[in-house]
């Protein structure tokens, strides 16, 4: 039992480290975002997960670890959502790797 | 109070720090708003294990599930108040609208930015494109398409853009 | 600057509606249950408000302010004061101190339930005062010249 707690707390802690070290090394706000958002998520689900089975816990904590956690996995993806549609809506452009005159070259559509 | 709890927090604790970088560095509003969003589900975390690790779990989780509802309310004001404003500056100054010249604020950096502009600067050699030398540190790196710049259209789906009274 | 009315964003509003009442809830919760766990009046109010604000800055306004009127600020505020006022200077009445409910003789109670009651009854004024201050500053905030 205890075990199985220690793995999935080691798991959300793992995904919570590649959350907060992509938002550190990523290179525009889109790809930050996406790293909060989504791994994020997936790290609050393991971790309370693996809380749900410590020992120290009784039923009524359980019922409330679980609305916690139906609150955060709702809640945080929809909170990303309106700071990045606020963002796109006033302008923040996604960084483009490519340059467009080598895709139009690439294309065979190149006029210098 | 089980060691490796106290582990879990330690770590927690040290991303909470790294992520506080980004509040304070990043280079939009938007960015410190979304890594302020990663540091308040970080602190849901934290009052969590401390609950399990101080064996006291009923108390700390009403107080994690209060953190987390008030939480929320930040991201949808703020959200809300930025996305009307459309006059082309963020709260940074950073001239940031849609059509406008690209941002000062968002020159990407890091490995990954590098590493995109090598791949860059490689493609265009093997294409045949003169690419003006990348001598400017401020070089806000490839020009986006001409007509692709920014939402042309409204991004509303057509049952969407009703609400706004 | 619109803070009220309904987001453009359906994922939001959808969110917001599903989580507005269960925060309010909770507040609900944290008010009746300030005896034992954290919290209390002030928390509580703050909770109870955040219900009623979620909805005025996500959801269409006739909808929201259908909800939670305008005037609730106000005079929740008021009955909130009201009522802390009230049960706080009973006790001086019987003589005793501002908040000292246990003086109070109730026949066919015991002092330590007049304290519990007293207790109680002074945290729903608190939460009750705080919830309508808190909904009074939104509103005020978000005052348009239009329905000045």
């Amino acid at each position: 039992m205890i075990i199985v707690a220690n793995v999935l707390i080691g798991a959300g802690l793992f995904f919570l480290a590649v959350s907060t070290f992509a938002l550190l090394i990523m290179p525009d706000l889109y790809t930050r975002a996406h790293a909060v958002a989504k791994s994020e998520t997936l790290a609050l689900i393991l971790l309370f997960g693996g809380v749900l089975f410590r020992p120290e816990l009784d039923v009524p904590a359980v019922g409330r670890l679980l609305f916690i956690l139906a609150v955060s996995v709702i809640a945080n993806p929809t909170a990303v959502h309106a700071l990045l549609r606020a963002s796109h809506r006033s302008g923040a452009l996604p960084w483009t790797v490519v340059d467009q005159r080598i895709a139009d070259a690439e294309l065979g559509r190149y006029q210098p | 109070m089980s060691p490796f709890i106290v582990f879990a927090l330690l770590v927690v604790a040290i991303l909470i720090a790294v992520a506080l970088y980004r509040v304070w560095a990043g280079p939009t509003v938007f960015d410190r708003l979304v890594a302020v969003a990663l540091v308040s589900v970080n602190g849901v975390v934290v009052i969590v294990l401390l609950g399990v690790a101080l064996e006291r779990p009923n108390l700390f989780f009403d107080i994690a599930l209060g953190f987390a509802s008030l939480a929320f309310l930040l991201p949808i004001a703020l959200g809300r108040y930025f996305e009307d404003r459309d006059d082309g500056t963020s709260q940074d100054g950073h001239p940031s609208a849609s059509g406008r010249p690209q941002p000062l604020g968002i020159v990407p950096h890091g490995w990954v930015a590098d590493r995109g502009r090598r791949e860059n600067l490689r493609r265009a050699e093997r294409s045949g494109v003169h690419l003006p030398a990348p001598s400017d540190p401020d070089d806000p790196g490839p020009v986006p398409p001409a007509e692709g710049r920014g939402p042309q259209v409204p991004l509303d789906g057509p049952d969407d853009g009703e609400g706004r009274s | 600057m619109m803070m009220t009315g309904a987001y453009p964003s359906v994922v939001v509003r959808v969110t917001c509606a599903l989580l507005s009442p269960f925060i309010a809830m909770f507040g609900l919760y944290v008010i009746a249950h300030g005896h034992y766990g954290p919290g209390g009046g002030f928390a509580g109010g703050v909770f109870v408000a955040v219900g009623a604000i979620l909805p005025r800055l996500t959801l269409p306004e006739e909808l929201s302010y259908r909800i939670f009127p305008r005037w609730i600020g106000p005079a929740a505020g008021g009955v909130g004061l009201l009522l802390f006022l009230l049960v706080g200077l009973a006790p001086m009445l019987v003589g005793a101190e501002f908040l000292d409910y246990g003086a109070v003789e109730i026949p066919g109670m015991a002092a330590s339930r007049v304290r519990y009651l007293g207790i109680l009854i002074v945290e729903v004024g608190v939460g009750l005062a705080v919830f309508g201050a808190m909904l009074m500053i939104f509103d005020v905030l978000t005052l348009r010249d239009d329905d000045a």
